[in-house]
């Protein structure tokens, strides 16, 4: 079924613009129905589910308009019966302008706020959980708005209880991630599960957004530590904080030490290039002649360049081995992390004219041709 | 030695390097290969500091080159650029390697190309003349070779490197008898490719060879990457890039409709190569007429156009030559593979 014309606008609106709460996620609309009880040829759908990420949940909000009278303000059902707002509270709502394409988005950014408040409030039943919220907010540099709280509850209990923080690491200098859909800002969010009010087994899950994850080198590449038993949030998330805010300042200066590098060959070799990684500078190969012998050379970073030697492999373009072109690898040279990359680059120079001789030799005998 | 007219539409007026070049004699060692070795063509860099355009030549067959010899172990005393000399601004500088390139060749001003490895899609077209099966090309051991062994073999190594490269390219298979036709689709899989060149089916005797149904065949068959966003800055998802392989000494290159070529070059994400496999060339075959025409086809001054007769490793340095990719390689008139110690230059 599709949406009626009169409220395609501020239905794309929340589809478009709608990106609330702490992971700035977007506001999907489904199940579209009609109220009407005739059958109509042309698009009437006036009621749907609006589904919004808050707090590590997905909730389910259904909007309900009426396609006879268009300029009503809309109904809601909230899936959770407990979140009832007053309507008189909620200004966009009195203030229904259905001329006004944002009308829909205003209503629902002010019913978030309402619902988030009404889930601070559902923790000040329960001393531990309070006092893990208001302490990270007063005694941390989290404001209100990087933390969302959502508590499950059923007739018996309540539990699990969600805090969703995001984490206000600069990411400003981290490398570029060149695609062309839009990687989006950078974030890191933390969400932590409790499953119970006085849970002592707490377990938190950390959400990086895909650049910085690129630039990380992949999700598994950052471990944080478990939530140690017995302990607070005002310790556990600064915890975290410092320890992505340093990964970050690691991660950017190994990258620099790895452009400068492969800067380094290139401004000696530049002209016998065969590739080079040129998104995380991470390997370089080149085409060389030697007394009219050419072989090949392949230069590879580990991630934990520098303090590991960079990797040189030698391979033959004339002679092969076992059905693949004969190579050795050499990882174990004369080698300092603390020279610099135009250092590095001319005593690797000096390396290979040193070992070019004794490759070729080898890679006659062993090799086949 | 004959050279041929320079490469079309190279940039004006702009210098690559205006200093001397002080010509030293090293002394030289000879490798065990050196005697097997024809001599390389030379860069010649020109001192007058203005357009430097290095001409595509064939090299000259001449068993008892020892002027050629003198001439090349002169000229190729020529170290690297880089090491001694004052890297001009508008030339590569030691910077961010993710910085635009600037217009390699005026011909190119319509797109500047991020400098970037990203995945090749290449088509090797593979000549099916009869001519690859004669023998023609000997080592100074006297072992003979017909060029299609030489060039199945060199493909392997290019293949093989090529993966470890990036394991991202992809290969495909087109062979040239009358007209072009496709016999393996694009894949990761070397060892699949390397199957498909031992189980060839045999060469036939042919003439001359109709490009035009060669390119027609690509334009078909082969989507080229939209240009989309930045594209000084994007990078394509890959480029598309021929490896044209010709063995025929006599017969010429015919191209009456170069529509489809048009259509291709258009695209600053296809990229046109070729190695010329050919007899020592001599008043009785048309080895440079086909080579000038090859060399034609290099409109917009990125191509790599080599070419081998008779001495089996130049023919596998060439195609060791062709690794590099398109994005991130120097012009061909300004490769430099030679390895030398700057402290054998400094003394005269």
């Amino acid at each position: 079924m599709q949406i009626s014309p009169h409220f395609n606008k501020i239905v794309e609106s929340l589809m478009v613009e709608g990106k609330f709460g702490v992971c700035n996620g977007i506001t999907r609309v489904n199940d579209v129905k009609s109220g009407s009880s005739t059958l109509r040829k042309s698009p009437s759908g006036d009621r749907f589910k609006i589904y919004i990420p808050y707090a590590g949940q997905t909730i389910t909000w259904e909007v309900i308009l009426d396609n006879s009278c268009p300029e009503e303000p809309p109904d809601f059902i909230f899936e959770d019966s407990d979140f009832c707002p007053n309507v008189a509270d909620i200004k966009s709502l009195v203030n229904w302008d259905i001329g006004d394409p944002h009308c829909l988005t205003k209503v629902i950014r002010e019913l978030l706020e309402h619902y988030k408040t009404f889930h601070e409030r559902l923790l000040e039943a329960h001393s531990r959980l309070q006092f893990e919220y208001s302490s990270l907010l007063d005694q941390t540099e989290l404001s209100r708005d990087l933390i969302e709280v959502y508590s499950e509850r059923t007739e018996k209990k309540i539990g699990p209880i969600n805090f969703l923080i995001k984490l206000p690491v600069d990411f400003s200098d981290i490398p570029p991630y060149l695609t062309k859909d839009n990687p989006g800002e950078n974030s890191a969010v933390l969400l932590i599960l409790f499953p119970s009010p006085d849970s002592s087994r707490v377990t938190p899950q950390l959400y990086l957004s895909p650049r910085v994850e690129h630039a990380f080198g992949g999700s598994g590449n950052l471990r944080i530590p478990a939530f140690p038993s017995g302990g607070c949030l005002l310790d556990y998330v600064p915890d975290v904080y410092k320890l992505l805010q340093n990964k970050v300042e690691k991660t950017v200066q190994i990258y620099e030490r790895r452009k400068e590098l492969i800067a380094a060959f290139l401004s000696h070799f530049g002209r016998s290039v065969l590739e080079f990684d040129a998104d995380g500078f991470f390997d370089i190969s080149f085409l060389f002649e030697w007394n009219d012998f050419f072989f090949i050379l392949y230069i590879e970073l580990a991630p934990s360049f520098p303090q590991e030697a960079p990797v040189l492999t030698f391979q033959s373009i004339y002679h092969e081995s076992k059905e693949k072109p004969y190579s050795e690898v050499h990882d174990k040279y004369p080698y300092s992390p603390r020279w610099s990359g135009p250092e590095m680059a001319t005593r690797i120079k000096t390396y290979i004219l040193d070992n070019i001789q004794a490759f070729q030799k080898q890679s006659v005998i062993s090799g086949s041709l | 030695m004959f050279r041929r007219k320079g490469i079309k539409r190279r940039a004006d007026g702009m210098p690559i390097s205006t200093h001397q070049r002080s010509v030293v004699q090293p002394p030289c060692l000879l490798s065990p290969l050196a005697a097997d070795i024809r001599v390389m063509s030379p860069a010649v860099f020109l001192l007058d500091g203005n357009v430097v355009s290095k001409p595509r030549t064939m090299e000259a067959e001449n068993e008892s080159g020892s002027d050629q010899e003198n001439y090349s172990r002169l000229v190729s005393s020529v170290i690297h650029e880089y090491d001694i000399i004052d890297v001009e601004p508008g030339a590569r500088s030691e910077e961010s390697a993710n910085e635009d390139v600037k217009s390699r060749d005026s011909s190119q001003d319509d797109v500047t190309l991020p400098r970037v490895n990203c995945p090749e899609k290449i088509i090797i077209c593979l000549d099916m003349s009869s001519e690859m099966d004669k023998v023609s090309f000997r080592s100074r051991s006297g072992d003979k070779w017909t060029p299609m062994k030489l060039v199945r073999r060199a493909l392997s190594f290019f293949l093989h490197s090529k993966q470890r490269l990036n394991r991202n390219h992809q290969f495909a298979l087109v062979h040239l008898f009358d007209k072009a036709s496709w016999v393996k689709d694009f894949t990761g899989n070397v060892r699949s490719i390397i199957s498909a060149l031992d189980d060839m089916s045999d060469t036939v005797e042919l003439q001359s060879f109709n490009a035009t149904s060669l390119f027609d065949l690509i334009h078909q068959c082969v989507p080229l990457p939209e240009l989309e966003g930045d594209t000084t800055i994007l990078p394509p998802p890959y480029i598309v890039r021929m490896l044209f392989i010709y063995g025929r000494s006599n017969g010429l290159i015919e191209f009456r409709n170069k529509e489809s070529f048009r259509q291709l070059d258009s695209s600053p994400y296809f990229f046109f190569d070729a190695m010329y496999v050919h007899e020592p060339q001599s008043p009785e075959n048309r080895c440079e007429e086909i080579f000038d025409r090859l060399c034609d086809l290099d409109e917009k001054g990125m191509s790599y156009i080599f070419e081998a007769a008779r001495n089996p490793t130049r023919l596998y340095d060439q195609m060791a030559k062709l690794l590099a990719h398109p994005l991130q390689r120097p012009l061909q008139s300004e490769i430099a593979y030679r390895l030398h110690n700057i402290a054998d230059l400094t003394d005269t």
